[in-house]
């Protein structure tokens, strides 16, 4: 464990198919909507974002379109740092599926608190919503008060905020890790305000699972 | 850029003013930018450099319009890099300087230097604007896309935004028409008009000149000078619209407000004043809003230029408006423009250019037969145009003898060039062919002659190198024009016709030895009385070769060489009798000549208009005689006449417009091209799906396979089927206006029905567009194309009722590589011989009779992994691109995509046995084997180029599953897991899948990639790319179809069909169906198998206590080393009871 925190992470978009996952990640990817997207070059996943002030290398590794190669699964989750699990609230089933992708990915983990963001895809289309926010919410609470967003990525409403946040789950995993609890613990204390004032509407609590 | 080297020594003279300083500069910049916004918000690019100003920003404007005549100071020498100007000029801008110089080029004279803006005022109107963004487009594709990319030029769709900006601005203007009434009653109008078309014509016709030269793969080395070229013609297009666009908001603002707005400037402004009042800036937004624009001035006066507004109250009269009925001092050929088109190396790059035009089509003409009289007209051309080009290099010889050596040993060289040529073509003309018909090259004639053109091509390539190279050290020159240089001077005093109808002047003795092989041949043909008449020799004696020194300006001859070609129809006939007779030939020779390579009947020849194939390789050439009058442009016109018409009496009557009817007709086309987006390398990226279609049937290039492919594949993403008949449909309807290009592009409107129904045609959903084509056929093309419509008729029968491609697809239709893909395997090469024993057939053999167990290391990892290969490829051949196309595989019922689940199936199961055979085992040790037998069979497939079983063990091999089982990893063989990690480099999913792709990249079919990458890859096109992008059209943005989209989709899957080969080893049934038992085994325990094999692998080797799921244990650095040391004294501890618990 080095002192000084990773400067590259790697973040893993996994979610049923057609919840949207690639047009998220595309979205976030791209900045703005451009006509044309070449996804077979080397960099068309990364992008360099700045959070608090430090510069991180985020690479994201899409799942899309590879959603039926089981155990392909395995492979992207032990890259990643930190999880988007994005479903639809249009579709109960994708809700579902959820919940076995965050049981493997903390099997293969070994650990219970992974930076981690429960993502409702498609809140554009509120009149087709079958996922209740409510409950959405209340499962990410039983993850360890995950955050719960919800986004669209066609309107991009939330598509930042959603790989932010995660940025910090995985800045401070990281950091939680090289330093001591009392640190920690202050760090923490100091910088929840300030989050709290720079997200948006729908943040979550979040990261109440850690042991002060 | 040079320029932008020496740009600070040259900033000095906008800092001169210290009060105006940089903000002074800037307002210059700025005001009429701000002035062009108010009229159009959507104006132009980004914000550029100008940003970092204090101002308010500033939008960069591609274009700018000199104000006042700028001439660098003497002190400022070095005029190669500071751009003077006169008012009046548009430039092309580059890039603007902080300090207000911008890099620009002129487009009066191509030239490039810095300018200071605030001499300037941004260009920027609506009806301007199509064509200004179609330049800039032009700009960016020859001066920054060309390089590698000939294929550009294989057809013309580069050009079509100039043809179609020039459209718009005509439509614009209500001046589309040659019989609309402003260009009735505005002899202004039309006269702008008119040149405005034949310069358009001009470089149409230079880019077809391009196609073919890039057609016959021949040699680029003189690329780079005709892009220049065409870059100029462009240039000049634009120069002529202004012009034209000038006149007409003129002559409409006459129409609406009446006299006198316009004053005149008094000359250049101080940098101070540049930043004028408000109230003059809203006069002048006012008089731009309403579009008008003073012209005047500059018309009758060619050393000022009279600004839109008064902001310097200096009256000029406005008298000085011309009154519309008078002079032909009319053309843009204003002060500077009028010398530069003298200079000699104008000339020079003009006559060159038609030489090349002329040797191009020699060089063309090689491949098919052709008329023998077109071969004679051909050679004449070119002896012709060579004159003309000897002539200019004669002329700087003559002014510089002391430096030319090397330039006269060049000159030499082309003259003997030419008389090789000549030679070569006089010995086609032998006896034994026949006088009327076809020539029929006899192949060694047909190499002598294209061998001599060739010869031609490089002699004259550097000769006019060499001329350059002169002209550099000597300087460039005016001379009068063309025509006085030949000697031919004399004529255009008494009468209008050209010069160049003649033939022109001997260049020198040695040239009349080359005219006289000329003649030679002319005569051994016999019954051509006519043609040798057109190897006129008169007048030639009395020339003396280019040694006429630039003399005072003649007026008749300026006069003449500026106007443009005559109006009148009348007139024009009148001009163009006597040319009729001196070219008149016997009916026969008529008929022999329009008759077409693929010999139309006879009864096309009576009547007056040119059988549809002609117009298929020519498209335009509808006249090319009459009004032109001695310019120029006049002259270079006719060197490059088209010999199938080119001096055919006929014409006469065909054309009263001119030259211009070319344009006039390719514009006047109804056409869908505006609709097209293009990208910065000239593809095809957007558009409606009418220009589409319309792109798919062009009538003057051969159809872009891969597009045609694109469309094929992909068409039902973005039309219906029958949207899409009806479009073809419409297509043939629309271009039956057209007479001269309808033949072809029926033919391919027919061409692509068939295409689709013989191999592209999908049961699923493409027979509702059936009803539609058979109505077609019946109504439309039987009537037109009788053997076409029965034939559509006949398939539309077949596809209702067959499944399957009738004509089979090729593999790969759209991948670049497939007609060479067959070259990958030899079919009577040997298979490999299988590794497998007799023994260990009578084991499968025993198993399949339901005795005795078969354990996977019972076989050599070789054969398993020929076998797991045989099969994942005889799916992946399967796959048909149709599974590939929006997400398909990814719908959770009725997904037609087969195949690409069956993939995604066979790599889990493989995955699945993976672990299962290594978890049915209790012992680590026995664990460890099998594991080492799955590395060596991945490394098999690797090795065989199987990715997609790599993957799919490697992923087993990787999960959790096996991965924690640490006591049995440690026995695991050292170098076996080198091995596997080195297989797990391979398959490494971060960055994209780089390591993968570049291995898949480079290899040749057989070869089975990971099938998920391209899912991933198609599953991002699909949903990043949008449906749509935005078409800019003058009355804003409309969406079109994104092909872009489709495109990279096709791209993809054709990189997939690149490898649906299949690979060449042989089945071992016994073992295949072992294999499908087992995969079924695993497959059968379902969706609950990863759970299960997670319990197993608990089973085999529990957690250990140490590994808490509570994180939080694992936090500090201290904690985790005291844990891993904890670790490890239980894992000791473990491993001894091992054999005990199990």
């Amino acid at each position: 464990m080095s002192l000084q925190p990773r400067r590259e992470y790697h973040i893993v978009v996994l979610g049923a198919g057609g919840v949207g996952k690639s047009c998220l990640t595309a979205r976030y990817v791209q900045n703005v909507w451009i006509e044309s997207y070449d996804p077979t070059i080397e960099d068309s996943y990364r992008k360099q974002v700045n959070v608090d002030g430090r510069q991180i290398m985020l690479e994201i590794l899409d799942t899309a379109g590879t959603e039926q190669f089981t155990a392909m699964r395995e492979l992207y989750m032990k890259q990643g740092q930190g999880f988007l699990l994005v479903f639809s609230i249009c579709n109960m089933n994708s809700f579902y599926e959820l919940a076995e992708l965050r049981e493997q990915i903390i099997r293969i983990k070994d650990n219970e608190d992974i930076p981690l963001v429960l993502v409702g895809n498609k809140s554009d289309m509120e009149d087709e919503r079958v996922v209740p926010r409510a409950r959405a919410f209340q499962l990410a609470q039983q993850w360890g008060q995950k955050p719960y967003y919800e986004t669209s990525a066609r309107h991009r409403t939330n598509v930042d905020e959603v790989f932010l946040n995660l940025c910090h789950q995985m800045i401070q995993k990281d950091s939680s890790r090289s330093q001591p609890y009392e640190q920690q613990a202050a760090n923490r204390r100091q910088e929840r305000p300030n989050r709290q004032d720079r997200r948006g509407r729908r943040t979550r609590n979040r990261d109440r699972c850690v042991i002060l | 850029m040079r320029n932008s080297q020496s740009s600070s020594i040259h900033v000095a003279p906008l800092r001169i003013c210290k009060d105006g300083d940089e903000g002074g500069a800037m307002a210059g910049l700025n005001d009429p930018t701000a002035a062009a916004d108010s009229s159009s918000p959507t104006a132009l690019l980004e914000p550029d450099a100008l940003n970092d100003a204090s101002g308010p920003p500033a939008r960069f404007h591609n274009y700018l319009r000199a104000l006042y005549p700028f001439q660098p100071a003497a002190s400022h020498a070095s005029t190669t890099v500071t751009l003077p100007l006169d008012a009046g000029d548009i430039i092309l801008v580059h890039s603007v300087h902080v300090n207000g110089w911008a890099d620009g080029t002129l487009l009066e004279t191509g030239a490039r230097g810095w300018l200071p803006t605030n001499y300037c005022e941004a260009y920027d109107y609506t009806a301007m604007r199509p064509l200004l963004r179609a330049l800039t487009d032009f700009w960016d594709l020859v001066r920054c896309g060309s390089d590698s990319n000939l294929n550009l030029f294989r057809n013309q769709d580069y050009m079509r935004g100039l043809v179609a900006g020039v459209r718009a601005l005509l439509e614009r203007c209500g001046c589309l028409t040659r019989d609309s009434a402003l260009v009735r009653e505005h002899d202004d109008i039309r006269r702008t008009r008119k040149s405005l078309l034949s310069d358009l014509a001009l470089l149409v016709r230079t880019a077809r000149l391009l196609q073919q030269m890039v057609m016959a793969q021949f040699a680029y080395k003189d690329l780079d000078i005709r892009l220049d070229d065409m870059l100029l013609k462009a240039f000049r297009i634009v120069t002529r619209a202004v012009l034209f666009f000038d006149v007409w908001s003129e002559q409409t603002a006459a129409l609406s407000f009446g006299p006198a707005r316009h004053q005149d400037a008094d000359g250049p402004p101080r940098l101070a004043t540049a930043s004028s009042s408000p109230a003059a800036d809203d006069t002048r937004r006012m008089v731009q809003q309403r579009g008008s624009i003073s012209v005047e001035a500059k018309v009758a006066d060619t050393t000022t230029w009279s600004k839109r507004n008064s902001r310097h109250s200096t009256d000029k009269p406005t008298s000085v408006r011309r009154p519309s009925s008078t002079t032909h001092r009319m053309s843009y050929t204003r002060g500077a423009n009028e010398k530069n088109s003298k200079l000699i190396s104008e000339f020079l790059h003009r006559s060159y250019d038609d030489f090349l035009t002329v040797l191009a089509s020699f060089l063309g003409s090689h491949m098919q037969s052709r008329s023998s009289s077109e071969l004679l007209l051909t050679t004449q051309n070119a002896v012709r145009s060579c004159r003309q080009l000897f002539a200019i290099v004669e002329t700087v010889i003559e002014r510089d003898y002391s430096t030319s050596r090397p330039l006269i040993q060049a000159k030499d060289a082309m003259y003997y060039a030419i008389t090789e040529l000549v030679h070569a073509a006089r010995e086609v003309f032998k006896p034994v062919h026949s006088v009327d018909g076809d020539l029929v090259y006899l192949p060694q004639e047909a190499h002598n002659l294209l061998q001599a053109a060739t010869a031609c091509v490089s002699a004259a390539g550097r000769c006019v190198a060499r001329t350059k190279a002169t002209l550099e050290e000597i300087g460039d020159f005016e001379i009068e024009d063309l025509g006085r240089l030949l000697g031919r001077g004399s004529n255009g005093t008494n009468t209008p016709e050209p010069p160049h109808h003649d033939i022109g002047p001997l260049v020198g003795p040695r040239a009349s030895l080359s005219k006289a092989s000329v003649k030679d041949i002319s005569e051994t043909i016999k019954g051509r009385p006519s043609i040798s008449i057109s190897l006129d020799t008169t007048g030639l004696s009395s020339t003396g070769y280019g040694s006429i020194p630039p003399t005072p300006k003649d007026n008749t001859m300026t006069d003449i060489m500026r106007s443009p070609p005559l109006p009148s129809p009348s007139s024009s006939n009148q001009e163009n009798a006597p040319m009729s007779s001196r070219f008149s030939r016997s009916p026969a020779d008529k008929r022999a000549f329009r008759r077409s390579p693929r010999a139309q009947g006879e009864s096309t020849s009576s009547d007056g208009s040119f059988g549809p194939l002609h117009r298929r390789s020519y498209p335009s050439n509808l006249s090319t005689s009459s009004t032109r009058v001695a310019s120029v442009y006049g002259e270079r016109i006719d060197s490059r006449t088209d010999p199938f018409v080119g001096n055919s009496p006929l014409d006469g009557t065909l054309g009263s417009g001119g030259y211009d009817e070319d344009a006039e007709a390719e514009i006047l086309v109804n056409t869908f091209a505006q609709e097209l987006v293009f990208n910065r390398e000239g593809s095809v990226v957007g558009g409606t799906l009418n220009a589409l279609v319309e792109r798919m049937t062009t009538h003057d290039a051969a159809p872009d396979m891969s597009f045609t492919s694109t469309i094929y594949l992909t068409f039902r993403l973005f039309a219906k089927p029958e949207e899409f008949a009806r479009a073809l449909v419409y297509r043939f309807e629309y271009v039956g206006a057209y007479p001269q290009i309808t033949q072809p592009v029926r033919l391919r409107v027919y061409n692509v029905l068939k295409g689709w129904m013989e191999s592209h045609w999908r049961h699923d959903c493409d027979d509702t567009a059936l009803p539609v084509i058979v109505g077609f056929a019946r109504e439309q093309l039987t009537p037109v194309l009788p053997m076409a419509g029965s034939r559509i008729l006949e398939l539309a029968d077949k596809v209702s009722s067959a499944h399957g491609p009738i004509v089979p697809r090729v593999v790969s239709v759209i991948g670049k590589t497939n007609t060479s893909s067959a070259a990958y395997f030899d079919p009577n090469a040997p298979l490999p011989a299988p590794v497998i024993s007799k023994s260990q057939l009578t084991g499968l053999r025993a198993w399949k009779m339901g005795g005795g167990t078969i354990s996977i290391l019972d076989f050599d990892p070789l054969e398993l992994a020929r076998q797991i290969t045989l099969k994942t490829s005889k799916i992946f051949c399967s796959i048909l691109p149709e599974e590939l196309l929006a997400t398909e595989w990814t719908k959770r019922t009725s997904s037609l995509a087969v195949n690409v689940r069956a993939m995604s199936t066979l790599s889990t199961d493989v995955s699945n046995l993976v672990s299962d055979s290594v978890l049915q085992l209790e012992e680590p040790k026995k664990r460890a084997a099998i594991i080492k037998h799955w590395v060596k069979i991945a490394n098999k497939c690797l090795e065989l180029h199987n990715y997609d079983t790599v993957m799919a063990i490697v992923c087993a091999l990787n999960s959790t599953n096996l991965k924690r089982m640490k006591r049995t990893w440690e026995l695991v063989p050292h170098k076996t897991t080198q091995v596997f990690d080195e297989l797990c480099k391979v398959v490494d999913v971060s960055h994209n899948y780089t390591v993968l792709r570049q291995r898949v990249s480079s290899h040749l079919p057989p070869c089975l990639p990971f099938i998920g990458v391209y899912l991933t890859d198609l599953t991002m096109i699909d949903s990043a790319n949008p449906a749509t992008r935005p078409l800019v059209i003058d009355a804003g943005e409309i969406p079109v179809i994104n092909l872009d989209k489709h495109i990279k989709t096709a791209k993809i899957i054709s990189e997939l069909q690149r490898f649906q080969i299949p690979y060449r080893l042989s089945e071992i049934s016994e073992l295949q169906t072992w294999m499908q038992d087992q995969l079924i085994r695993v497959r059968s325990a379902g969706e609950k198998n990863f759970q299960m094999q997670y319990r197993r692998s608990l089973v085999l080797e529990p957690r250990e206590p140490n590994k808490s799921p509570n994180p939080d244990a694992s936090h500090t650095g201290k904690d985790r080393e005291r844990f891993d040391f904890l670790h490890w004294t239980h894992l000791l501890q473990k491993e001894k009871s091992v054999p005990v618990s199990s």
